[in-house]
């Protein structure tokens, strides 16, 4: 799942972008109001993280102009200002939960495995797909019984399938998701990383459900018979 | 204080040389100054204790012993109230400057006969006890309104006994006089010599610049356009030489650059152009030939490969573009160079299949590296997949990674069709391609892959290196530091070992 994160506290943001990156999110930071609106614009992510008071363009602005834009990524707005005032104003621009510094880092992670959720097909922390299970809250990955570890990439990989079952999925649209800016143009690695996950998930002789669509991308499907 | 002054005052080169000349020739000037006014001093004052001790002789000879009795006879006439009895009080001391100084006293030590400006002196005592013992005895005495006098005591004898002593004195005012006098015209002599100094050395300041002016000048005129002329290098293997040297040197490595940004965006220009021309003249035909959907989709599928060619030309540019402004972040991770071998082969097996190449890895021990993995990857897919698409079908292409002491190897050799000798050196630079004719259009290479190689490689603190023999096959070597025994353990649990 990819993130943006608009904060330009010279160590909250970096440290906002390791910790989600921990917590295996691909994760873009920008400091800048107006480069943070460009980005929102063109890159499909999977929820925005916005501070209010930001050079260049606030926070409240941002959200209200990718609304008019009919885009319907969350936002989460994470700001010091805490007035009941400021938090109504900011959900009636169209943000989707308004989390007021200081904030327990376990409380944001919580809220964005919430928001990721309503987008997704489960409402369940567990996201599942036959006997293949992965709980967001541990990131521990699981087929029947048997426990898979995975790396970073790879658990990215199979959250963003998981999310999107029985999708047809773009190598391009996996690396919109998965990879942050940094890595952008690394597409022709996914298909590397899904042998990994292939490996993986099949190691102990389960039917591979990671289908290949030939000059399409991948599909998360049962197997085939 | 020092770096306050700076601040204060920002001094140009110049100037500050200047200061400094003058300020040390002044300390110089000082030095000296001093020291010849002591020796002047010196030998002043030894000069007119030899006249004294030749006065104090002559008026001697003219002062005898008679039945007891001391009498003097005025020998060089320039003594005047000197044989007055001193006990006549109408005799009142004259000024010592006036008037000779001479006083006689007798062996108990009681006055016989004094100059009348003798009578204003204080003379310590030891000027008698001193002499009384047998030796001479010569001093400076101040008068009570602040006046110098130089004094020398003698004895005199009759028979080797001692009858008498003699002193004889000489205001210092004159001396004085002629050394303040010369103390003014060394001050006034030096202020003209440090001024003279200061112009000069401005003066010289300003020759000594004059070339390195003639060379800024010379920069100057040379504009970003215009890098292939040079500022013209001095005979003399001075500074300036050097400066005018170093500046060549930059300029070289600047318009080298230039021309290697210049030929990039050329060929990247051209390259992007090609993609876009394919599909432009793909449409317009389809626009006035298609008929049924198929043509339709035949053409649909050829503006498909092409837009992925594009995509992935820009991916690469973008990839270098960051790089040069070193934006890019690698990570540092445990990872195993085997398994990523084994991974992209099995990757690209489809493709060396459809193009009847026979794709293996050899079998090796675990080779674990610090790197990113993700680029890593990339790195051994362009190689791979370089080798299938210049190996004819029915060809080989095998992957080995072995450690070697504390590198990881990583090779890629392929039965293709080699690289000419010529094209060796370039192989890796940006849209470097050894044969252009032979290029397959169907696969997706940017002509940015081996640059990306070397790149990344170099990134990771190793080296990439080509062998080729036209005809025979050509062979990629990459060499990455191994991680060492610690940081192999540290290898997470969820990395690509539990497979």
């Amino acid at each position: 799942m990819r993130l943006l994160v608009v904060e330009d506290h010279p160590e909250l943001g970096p440290d906002l972008k390791k910790g989600l990156e921990h917590c295996h999110y691909a994760v873009d930071l920008v400091t800048d109001g107006e480069e943070a609106l460009a980005l929102g614009e063109t890159i499909p992510y999977d929820l925005i993280i916005l501070d209010i008071l930001l050079p260049g363009l606030d926070g409240r602005e941002i959200c209200r102009q990718l609304r008019e834009q009919q885009q319907e990524v969350p936002i989460l707005f994470l700001s010091a200002l805490a007035e009941v005032e400021d938090r109504v104003q900011g959900l009636d621009l169209g943000a989707d939960d308004y989390l007021a510094k200081p904030f327990a880092f376990r409380e944001l992670e919580a809220r964005v495995r919430a928001l990721l959720r309503r987008e997704g097909p489960t409402r369940s922390p567990v996201l599942r797909f036959l006997d293949l299970s992965l709980d967001t809250r541990t990131h521990e990955a699981s087929r029947g019984e048997r426990v898979i570890t995975l790396s970073s990439k790879e658990y990215a990989l199979l959250e963003f399938l998981l999310r999107h079952p029985r999708q047809v999925l773009s190598r391009s649209m996996i690396a919109d998701h998965v990879w942050d800016d940094d890595a952008e143009h690394l597409s022709n690695v996914i298909d590397v990383y899904i042998g990994y996950l292939r490996t993986k998930l099949c190691a102990a002789g389960e039917p591979d459900v990671i289908h290949t669509i030939r000059h399409s991308g991948y599909q998360l499907k049962e197997p085939a018979p | 204080m020092n770096t306050l002054i700076h601040r204060m005052l920002p001094l140009g080169v110049r100037l500050q040389l200047m200061l400094w000349y003058t300020a040390i020739f002044a300390a110089l000037l000082l030095f000296t100054g001093a020291f010849f006014y002591q020796h002047l001093e010196h030998s002043l004052e030894a000069s007119l204790d030899t006249t004294l001790e030749v006065r104090a002789q002559q008026i001697a000879g003219g002062i005898t012993l008679v039945g007891g009795m001391i009498t003097v006879r005025d020998v060089t006439g320039d003594l005047p109230g000197f044989d007055a009895n001193p006990s006549d009080q109408r005799l009142s001391p004259v000024d010592v400057n006036n008037g000779a100084l001479v006083r006689l006293l007798d062996a108990r030590g009681q006055l016989v006969h004094e100059t009348p400006a003798f009578r204003a002196l204080r003379v310590p005592a030891e000027s008698v006890t001193q002499p009384r013992q047998g030796t001479a005895w010569q001093g400076t005495v101040t008068t009570s309104n602040g006046r110098e006098v130089r004094l020398v005591s003698r004895v005199l004898t009759e028979n080797g006994r001692l009858f008498a002593v003699l002193r004889v004195g000489e205001s210092l005012a004159e001396l004085h006089t002629l050394l303040h006098e010369l103390v003014a015209e060394l001050l006034v002599v030096g202020l003209l010599v440090l001024l003279a100094c200061a112009l000069g050395s401005y003066w010289l300041a300003a020759r000594a610049f004059a070339p390195i002016q003639r060379l800024a000048a010379t920069a100057r005129r040379i504009k970003a356009g215009d890098l292939r002329s040079r500022v013209p290098v001095p005979p003399a293997r001075d500074e300036v030489q050097y400066l005018a040297l170093t500046l060549n040197e930059m300029l070289d490595s600047l318009d080298q650059a230039f021309s290697r940004q210049r030929r990039f965006v050329a060929d990247a220009s051209h390259e992007l152009r090609t993609p876009v021309a394919v599909i432009r003249s793909k449409t317009d035909v389809a626009r006035l030939w298609a008929k049924t959907p198929q043509d339709y989709l035949t053409v649909l599928e050829g503006v498909n490969a092409e837009a992925e060619r594009l995509g992935h030309l820009i991916s690469d540019l973008l990839a270098l573009a960051r790089g040069d402004e070193g934006r890019t972040h690698f990570e540092r991770e445990p990872m195993r160079l085997d398994l990523v071998a084994r991974a992209v082969a099995a990757n690209t097996e489809l493709l060396a299949a459809e193009c009847g190449i026979t794709l293996e890895v050899q079998e090796s021990r675990p080779v674990t590296i610090l790197g990113d993995e993700a680029r890593l990857i990339q790195v051994v897919l362009n190689l791979v997949e370089n080798a299938v698409r210049y190996t004819n079908p029915g060809g080989r292409v095998s992957v080995t990674v072995e450690a070697r002491q504390d590198q990881a190897l990583l090779s890629v050799r392929d039965t293709g069709i080699g690289i000419a000798p010529e094209h060796l050196p370039h192989l890796f630079e940006r849209f470097y391609r050894a044969d252009p004719a032979r290029r397959r259009t169907g696969g997706s290479s940017s002509g940015l892959g081996l640059a990306i190689v070397e790149w990344v490689v170099h990134a990771h603190g190793g080296t990439v290196s080509v062998e080729s023999q036209l005809g025979q096959g050509s062979c990629f070597t990459v060499m990455l530091p191994l991680a060492s025994l610690t940081e192999a353990r540290t290898l997470p649990l969820n990395s690509v070992t539990t497979q």
